[in-house]
């Protein structure tokens, strides 16, 4: 999905946790996983590491709440590309797919859901799901990337 | 004057030209967020790498990169010079954002501590949230409750504002009044708006 609802949550509270940026294409540091269920939007995984190279997960930021978050803090659309890549932009979550699922959140629960049609891909190759064309892996010593540029 | 004569002349002036320019950026010109990923880059490098490759590194950014774009540059001056003048003529200009702050014109309403407190809880079948007020976000209306003195009130406001992105939005949140003057504040919520007047709430038209 393209949106940071956690990122709103620690502007709400006014405290991030120091991730480490591993590459270039992921500066914020950590990957959220989210699920709707029953038209509430979940926080349900985290993958970080954190800046002393600790691994962080869902527990390190809300060690109540394991398994699963309310994310009632985010008021939002969160836009979802589906099908085949039309055209790659190397930029934030600017690549367009052949159609946009909309969803409207108000205060963690589902208000409202539309899809936008982008068109047709008429390439049977083109990608699915949303993905990164290129970037730089930054210097970390335990799995000895440096600098590499992985495409 | 021989042609070789003339191009010691301009390479000379180009290799001036470029140091002074080096100099007055280095210098003179005011600081920028586009030292940020270098910063971060340098810092890492500092931390993982052993000493032979910091080393290396260090004679290819600092020593061989400044030769080989000085001798490029040298040789293109008259283009360095035109841009600079350009940016002394004409400088980006940027205005820096005015912090937010709450002004009496954005309060909507008045709020009793346990009234707010006992509306604001947040009820999830699942149970993934604290039954606390606020839910998850307690701990930052703890610390805005910890500016509370004896005969402040607490009102919710609402606020008109700008997204990154240059569109229209309306943050909204609690906010102290200390002696009547809005103080404290913190954001709870903030909606991006479609060109709807109708949709802006009544404290931040």
């Amino acid at each position: 999905m393209c949106d940071q609802p956690l990122a709103t949550y620690f502007a709400r509270t006014g405290s991030r946790p120091k991730f480490d940026a591993s590459c270039t294409a992921l500066w914020r540091g950590y990957v959220g996983s989210w699920e709707i269920l029953s038209d509430r939007l979940y926080l349900v995984g985290l993958e970080a590491t954190m800046e002393d190279g600790t691994p962080a997960n869902l527990a390190t930021l809300f060690p109540a709440y394991p398994e699963r978050v309310f994310a009632h803090w985010y008021y939002g659309e969160i836009r979802v590309p589906q099908g085949k890549l039309l055209k790659y932009v190397h930029q934030g979550y600017n690549s367009i797919y052949e159609e946009d699922l909309f969803i409207l959140v108000e205060k963690g629960v589902v208000v409202r859901t539309h899809v936008r049609q982008n068109g047709a891909s008429d390439s049977p190759d083109a990608p699915e799901g949303y993905a990164v064309g290129g970037w730089t892996f930054l210097p970390r010593e335990k799995d000895g990337t440096d600098g590499q540029v992985t495409k | 004057m021989t042609w070789q004569e003339f191009f010691l002349a301009y390479y000379a002036i180009g290799l001036v030209t470029w140091i002074v320019l080096v100099a007055h950026t280095r210098f003179a010109a005011s600081p920028d967020s586009s030292g940020d990923l270098g910063e971060i880059i340098e810092k890492r490098r500092r931390r993982f790498y052993p000493k032979w490759k910091l080393r290396l590194y260090y004679v290819l950014e600092k020593i061989l990169g400044p030769a080989i774009g000085g001798m490029i540059a040298s040789l293109v001056w008259p283009f360095l010079v035109c841009w600079k003048l350009k940016l002394i003529c004409f400088p980006e200009t940027k205005t820096k954002k005015k912090p937010f702050a709450v002004e009496r014109g954005h309060l909507v309403e008045r709020h009793g501590i346990e009234e707010l407190e006992a509306r604001e809880r947040v009820v999830d079948p699942m149970g993934a949230v604290p039954d606390v007020p606020f839910g998850h976000l307690n701990v930052a209306w703890e610390r805005l409750k910890q500016d509370l003195v004896e005969g402040d009130e607490v009102w919710s406001f609402s606020a008109p504002c700008e997204t990154w992105r240059g569109t229209k939005g309306v943050e909204s949140g609690y906010v102290i009044l200390h002696n009547g003057e809005p103080g404290a504040f913190w954001v709870t919520d903030f909606r991006e708006l479609e060109d709807d007047p109708a949709q802006v709430p009544a404290g931040a038209r």
